[in-house]
């Protein structure tokens, strides 16, 4: 199932935050989302995760806008820079709202508390989590509904190197069994190891695009060269 | 989806607050002023042996109004505050349907308030009766009458809450609002000559037609020199408030509609 972004512009007043991006996200890959801090990056996830609106453009999934899914969360799960937990929620609080708002079984709590890691703090209020549990939280929530897209903004930001580990095991993973991941980042480290393909993104507009193969750094500052000329 | 807010709300501290305050201020504050007496106020007032005693008793608990209003507005705003709209609206993307979910849960959680309140405050009024050996100036049926219309005021401003906090976002600011003028604004409101006639209809007056609690409206009038406001009869004042609520849940369901979630 293929992430497409087509000609895709949003403008926030006088402030145009993407302007015809135009990008595919394909499925059994992990697909870096790059550019610098403001380039647009969270606009087009959110557009593609219908949270906000685009100005003229599409972006889809499997061919659908994100609202026209079925059972949304069966097929896209996402980790959003500032999604964020209620303090007094217990971890297993959290999946366990959102498990019966997406229709998934309670089953998969446990299961998912697991896999993040948290089982032994499952049961603590999430006011107390360190930066690196919260991220584990955050997708657990995302794949409560085993979903074959997976959208992740910055999930790397404030992880430890553990959690850097986990994260890039567990996205591999996921690529591995055929899902389509699309990870965003401004950190070149973070995606080095990760990415099968990337998309670079600068001032809303793509930059350059196609398989994460030879120097990322090179070709990541060559569009900047190009941007500034 | 409401399986999903029900657990969203018993999981928090709010849940808590939804039993706790309306015992506290019926066992405590009715409590308080029936072993009192309202013959003992400053200034003096009629006493529990009269129908007029017993009805500004329990009049005032409509003051009260501003607390389930405040719990609505916090358990709403706490999705803006918390960031969890973000999953919410992923998990969910017809925003209306999540939103209805919350008005459903807030509802029935604003009934658990009224009746806890109810039951509370009936206890406390036959026992301080019971205690100072007064015969309440109010039959039972209509102390029961008056007692479930608050009860079922304090629902409707739980469902209000709900609706300012999904309309403002903002929790320092719905807050600020609600309790603003459910606790002062409307009683400034009374002040203002020509503006006061319209108090009737407003949410407070409202609520003490379902008393027919006038202690207020009366007293401001007596010292402005103003005419006095003539509340609406309790079957109006029901269908004002219903109004306020179905006004609250429309609100509601169509604000975040289209707004862009940034």
């Amino acid at each position: 199932m293929n992430i497409e972004v087509t000609d895709l512009r949003k403008r926030f007043g006088r402030v145009t935050a993407v302007d015809g991006l135009t990008f595919t996200a394909r499925a059994g890959a992990v697909t870096a989302f790059l550019g610098p801090n403001g380039a647009g990056k969270t606009t087009t996830m959110r557009i593609l995760l219908g949270l906000v609106a685009p100005t003229s453009g599409t972006a889809t999934i499997g061919g659908r806008a994100y609202r026209d899914l079925p059972r949304p969360t069966r097929t896209v799960g996402a980790v959003l820079d500032a999604a964020g937990f209620h303090p007094s929620h217990t971890a297993r609080d959290h999946l366990r709202v959102y498990a019966a708002m997406g229709g998934h079984p309670d089953a998969r709590v446990a299961e998912l508390l697991d896999r993040a890691g948290l089982t032994t703090a499952a049961d603590r209020p999430t006011r107390g989590y360190s930066t690196g549990m919260r991220r584990r939280l955050a997708l657990a929530t995302a794949l409560l509904g085993d979903p074959a897209v997976l959208v992740l903004d910055e999930p790397g930001n404030g992880l430890d190197p553990d959690g850097v580990v986990w994260l890039r095991e567990t996205l591999r993973d996921l690529a591995a069994r055929g899902r389509t991941v699309l990870v965003s980042s401004h950190v070149l480290g973070e995606v080095d190891r990760l990415a099968d393909e990337v998309a670079v993104i600068r001032e809303g507009r793509l930059a350059a695009a196609g398989p994460a193969t030879g120097d990322l750094e090179e070709l990541y500052l060559s569009t900047g060269r190009e941007t500034r000329r | 989806m409401i399986r999903s807010e029900l657990r969203r709300l018993l999981a928090t501290r709010l849940s808590w607050a939804i039993v706790l305050a309306p015992a506290a201020i019926g066992l405590g504050l009715v409590g308080l002023m029936a072993l009192t007496g309202p013959e003992n106020f400053q200034p003096p007032m009629p006493g529990l042996d009269t129908a007029d005693g017993v009805r500004l008793l329990l009049g005032v608990l409509g003051l009260s109004a501003f607390v389930p209003a405040a719990i609505g507005t916090l358990a709403m705003t706490a999705e803006y505050r918390h960031r969890t709209i973000d999953a919410t609206f992923l998990h969910s993307p017809r925003r209306g349907r999540v939103l209805g979910a919350k008005l459903v849960v807030h509802a029935g959680a604003g009934v658990v308030y009224g009746l806890i309140l109810a039951v509370t405050s009936a206890v406390s009024l036959y026992g301080a009766a019971a205690v100072r050996g007064t015969e309440l100036g109010l039959p039972p049926g209509e102390v029961l009458g008056v007692l479930a219309g608050i009860g079922a005021a304090m629902a409707v401003y739980l469902v209000i809450g709900v609706g300012v906090g999904a309309v403002l976002h903002h929790q320092i600011a719905a807050l600020a609002v609600v309790v603003g003028y459910l606790y002062a604004g409307e009683t400034a409101l009374l002040m203002i000559p020509g503006v006061n006639g319209a108090y009737p209809l407003l949410p407070g007056g409202a609520t003490s037609a379902l008393t027919r609690f006038t202690y207020i409206s009366d007293s401001l009038s007596e010292q402005l020199g103003t005419t006095a406001v003539s509340l609406l009869s309790p079957l109006l004042g029901a269908v004002v408030l219903l109004g306020y609520a179905a006004l609250a849940a429309g609100a509601a369901m169509l604000a975040p509609m289209r707004r862009d979630v940034v």
